[in-house]
Formats: C-alpha cells, sequence, structure tokens
C-alpha cells in the first residue's frame, strides 16, 4: 500500500492506494497523523478511488483520529470510496456518522460549510 | 480441502487473503460472499497473530478451507499461541467507539457480521477458529 498526500489551498488529501489491513494501516496511521498535529485547523479529504480494500484496522485510524480532528474545529471528509470499502463503513454504522462525497469537488465544499460553520 | 501455513507475521495477511481468494476462485460463489469470507479471515487472522502470538514469525498459523459446493464453506485457522479469551458475542457502539478515539473491538464485530457461525475451542494445545458461511 501507498499512500499520496497532496495540499490543495487548505485542504489536505490523503489517498491510499492499494489495501489497507493491520499491518499496513501503521503508514495510514501515520499519515492521518501527521495532518492532525501540523494543522491548526485539519480539513482533511481521504480519496478513496484506489483503496481497494479495508480492515478493521484501517476503519480505526479514523476512528482513532475523528474526535481529535473535530476538536481542532476541522473535519474528515470521504471522497470516492469503492463500494466495497463502502460497504464496511455501513456494516460498522460509520457511514451515519461522517460525510462521504462521491467526488474531491462535492468533499471541498462540504468542507467550505464546516469552515463557514464555525 | 485447501490447506497452508503462514508464519505470525502481520505482513502475511495480504498472502493470507490472496489464498482465500484463490480457493474460492474454484467455485462459482457470489463477489459479496468471498469478500465477506477473505474479510473474516482477514480479522480473525490478524487477531490470532497479534494476541496470542505477539507478532512472533517463529510461530505459525495454518489454514485451511473445506468447501461443499452449493451448501456451506468452512474456513478453519489454527495456532498453539495464547489461549485468547473473547466474548461469544460483541455488540459495537461506533459512535462512543468516536468519542473515546476508541478501536477495540471492531475486528470481531466484523468477524461475526461477516459470517453465519463463529466456532472456537482448545484441543491437545491447539486454540481452533472455524468461521462458517452457508452457500444456500
Amino acid at each position: 500500500m501507498n499512500i499520496k498526500t497532496t495540499t490543495e489551498s487548505s485542504f489536505v488529501i490523503i489517498k491510499p492506494i492499494g489495501e489497507v489491513d493491520a499491518y499496513s494501516s501503521i503508514d495510514l496511521d501515520n499519515a492521518v497523523s501527521d495532518v492532525v498535529k501540523n494543522y491548526e485547523r485539519p480539513y482533511i479529504i481521504l480519496d478513496g478511488s484506489e483503496l481497494t480494500y479495508i480492515s478493521s484496522a484501517g476503519i480505526g485510524v479514523f476512528i482513532t483520529y475523528l474526535e481529535p480532528i473535530r476538536k481542532k474545529k476541522g473535519d474528515l471528509v470521504f471522497a470516492n470510496l469503492r463500494k466495497e470499502v463502502q460497504y464496511i463503513f455501513s456494516v460498522l454504522g460509520l457511514d451515519k456518522l461522517v460525510i462521504i462525497t462521491d467526488s474531491i469537488s462535492v468533499a471541498k465544499e462540504k468542507l467550505n460549510h464546516v469552515k463557514e460553520s464555525i | 480441502m485447501s490447506k497452508k501455513v503462514f508464519s505470525c507475521d502481520l505482513r502475511n495477511l495480504s498472502d493470507i487473503r490472496a489464498f482465500v481468494a484463490e480457493a474460492l476462485n474454484q467455485y462459482a460463489i457470489r463477489t459479496e460472499i468471498r469478500e465477506q469470507l477473505i474479510l473474516a479471515t482477514d480479522e480473525a487472522c490478524a487477531n490470532t497473530i497479534i494476541h496470542s502470538n505477539h507478532c512472533c514469525n517463529e510461530r505459525f498459523i495454518e489454514l485451511s478451507l473445506n468447501i461443499i459446493p452449493e451448501q456451506k464453506i468452512a474456513i478453519q485457522i489454527t495456532d498453539a499461541g495464547k489461549i485468547p479469551e473473547l466474548p461469544n458475542e460483541v455488540q459495537i457502539n461506533i459512535q462512543e467507539n468516536i468519542r473515546c478515539s476508541k478501536k477495540g473491538g471492531m475486528g470481531l464485530y466484523l468477524m461475526q457480521e461477516m459470517v453465519d457461525q463463529i466456532i472456537r475451542f482448545h484441543e491437545s494445545g491447539k486454540n481452533i477458529i472455524i468461521l462458517e458461511k452457508r452457500l444456500n
């Protein structure tokens, strides 16, 4: 699994490429943790277009950082999740508690709403 | 029956998933069921590697798949590590998990949701987990 992290204006886009399991989740954890530590207000988009598999360890990374991100008045929004990954979100009920969008541009709009609501 | 032994190294999880996928691909099994079984096996093996064998790559887990076409699939995971203390049924409150930044319990919950039955027992110094899924 590889991770590409890019910055577009005030948004950080994290794109995992491949499969996230109990071994590779460490890299995802480091990527998310770096943004949470280094940004005063982390506005993160998780681009799932090339995330082909996720186990509970990968979901655990999002669970670990959602509250710290929101405490900093930021948010973590999911874009382009594949059907099989979105299925895991729905089994756990996570789809009801986070924003999931079909594109990066809609994810940015949603994060702009978060910014405006502060 | 397909059978393979893996060392207790988390790096082997991708090979474990590939082994299960390859065994299931020999049969006409719906994609959804195949993905559920791969996830359940991954979660069970990750738990066994971490909690029963402390990621010691000199220890081993054995995976065996028994498929009765159009009836059921049984995936057995055997190891000789520490006996796991696991609840029979897991409930999770994901909102509470987020509030407390707590990720525990999700793997066991996913396992239980992905298959029809989980059988666990200890026999002759071995821990055995059987994940069963009906096909009809």
